[in-house]
């Protein structure tokens, strides 16, 4: 491309970035360049012409009243949303939480409702905002959270022979028994091919984790922004657990 | 706390209900929610949800509404979450697309879907000749066939009047990624919509 022709290419686009004033594209027609180049005087045309259709696409129709009905539809939803949550807490309350993890989630949850996350739990929900697009559960999220806890335990087990802390083990436990449950009722629930990283894990204890985390799974904030509120509120072991199901997807975006 | 941004009327309306008006979010609805439906029916369509979308925008105002501050111009903030809905909302139906092939459907189900989402024209220009709506159902699929960063850079720039920087902000990138994107939007539409350019100029 000749000199004169990058010079006024770039004239040709700085007149579409800033379209506001006039005709733009009208005043580069007097250009000099043109009388020589009928190569660029085809592209000013064809910029033209395509200006031309794109402006005459028709205004998207407004449904009548929207912003009243979304104001409405809004509202709705706020307390439906509310609703869902009572329902959950209610339905997780029925049943009895064995010690650990799932008792603990559902203190963060009612906590996380009694009192809106300040401070260090708002920077990670604008942090955590950034990252999520829609924020979706994945199927089986349940399953695939045990999952990671299962392989992170094998980890550990291979960095760590010695477990110092007392709250380590306990996480474990935790994760343990979380495998337990689900190891129990797998087969039932699950395809064959997603028993993978399942298969060293011992026989079951306890199915009612996996009801728990079922409710979380179903909760309607897990889907929302409201996550790492969750999260926040739990003691840093529990949110590893649960952090390394959100990790595989549910953060996805 | 003061920013740059205190004069723009939604940073002032999202002020005003951070600090207790609660009427100020219903004026943010009503000056802001039929610039978010036209630009979800340019980006994606006419198809049935956009209303649903347009609340699912403004929920997440809702939920931002402790953290909010302003970094831009309210209109640039809504469209940035009305960019990642959208996309999202494709990404939804290409993987409900997938799912029905999957179970026998028809591969060509999906394209098929999509550009008639973009025909719905005589409902909305009524009157206009029916050669008319041939051409507009040509540049609205046209525009539909663009990757959806630089379709939606080319909308904003067009219809929203939106400068680069802005629409930057918007896509999470820079202003000259924006430049270009708009730069290759407008060549493939010139390239898709040869036949009719050549119509316009003569
Ligand atoms: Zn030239």
């Amino acid at each position: 491309m000749k000199h004169d022709c990058r010079s006024f290419r770039a004239a040709l686009e700085s007149a579409l970035e800033s379209p506001r004033e006039g005709e733009p594209l009208e005043s580069l027609s007097w250009n000099e360049h043109l009388l020589g180049c009928a190569e660029c005087r085809a592209l000013l045309e064809s910029e033209e012409a395509l200006e031309t259709l794109l402006e005459s696409l028709p205004a998207p129709k407004l449904p009548p009243r929207l912003a009243r009905r979304v104001l409405a539809r809004l509202r709705t939803a706020e307390h439906a949303r509310e609703d869902a949550l009572d329902r959950l807490l209610e339905r997780a309350a029925q049943t009895q939480a064995p010690p650990g993890l799932s008792r603990r989630v559902l203190a963060g949850l009612e906590s996380a409702r009694a009192q809106p996350a300040e401070g260090a739990a708002e920077a990670r929900l604008d942090a955590l905002l950034e990252r999520a697009r829609a924020v979706e559960t994945p199927g089986h999220l349940a399953q695939r959270v045990l999952a990671h806890v299962a392989e992170e335990r094998a980890l550990s087990r291979k960095r760590r022979p010695v477990f110092a802390r007392a709250s380590v083990r306990f996480a474990l436990a935790a994760g343990l028994l979380a495998a337990f449950g689900l190891w129990a009722i797998w087969p039932a629930r699950e395809e064959p091919a997603r028993t993978r990283g399942l298969a060293q894990l011992p026989d079951g204890v306890d199915a009612r984790m996996l009801e728990h985390i079922d409710v979380l799974e179903q909760w309607e904030l897990l889907r929302r922004n409201d996550l790492d509120s969750l999260l926040s509120t739990l003691p840093r072991t529990d949110q590893l657990l649960l952090e390394m199901g959100s990790e595989e997807g549910v953060l996805g975006g | 706390m003061q920013s740059e941004y205190d004069e723009d009327p939604g940073v002032r309306w999202m002020r005003a209900w951070q600090a207790g008006d609660e009427g100020a979010f219903d004026a943010l609805v009503e000056a802001y929610s039929p610039q978010v439906y036209a630009l979800l029916t340019r980006f994606l369509g006419q198809r049935a949800n956009r209303e649903d979308l347009v609340q699912e925008v403004f929920l997440r105002v809702v939920r931002a509404r402790e953290r909010y501050e302003p970094s831009a111009r309210f209109s640039t903030f809504l469209f940035r979450i009305a960019y990642n809905i959208s996309v999202n909302e494709t990404q939804r139906g290409i993987a409900r697309e997938a799912g029905r092939v999957e179970l026998g459907g028809d591969a060509n189900a999906r394209s098929s879907r999509t550009l008639a989402e973009f025909e719905d024209t005589r409902a909305e220009a009524p009157g206009a000749e029916l050669e008319r709506d041939d051409v507009v159902r040509e540049v609205r699929a046209a525009i539909a066939r663009l990757p959806e960063n630089q379709r939606m850079a080319l909308l904003l720039a067009k219809y929203e009047e939106l400068p680069y920087s802005e629409i930057g902000e918007v896509l999470g990138t820079s202003e000259k990624a924006v430049k270009s994107m708009v730069h290759r939007a407008r060549e493939s539409l010139r390239e898709s919509l040869a036949a009719l350019l050549e119509e316009e100029e003569a």
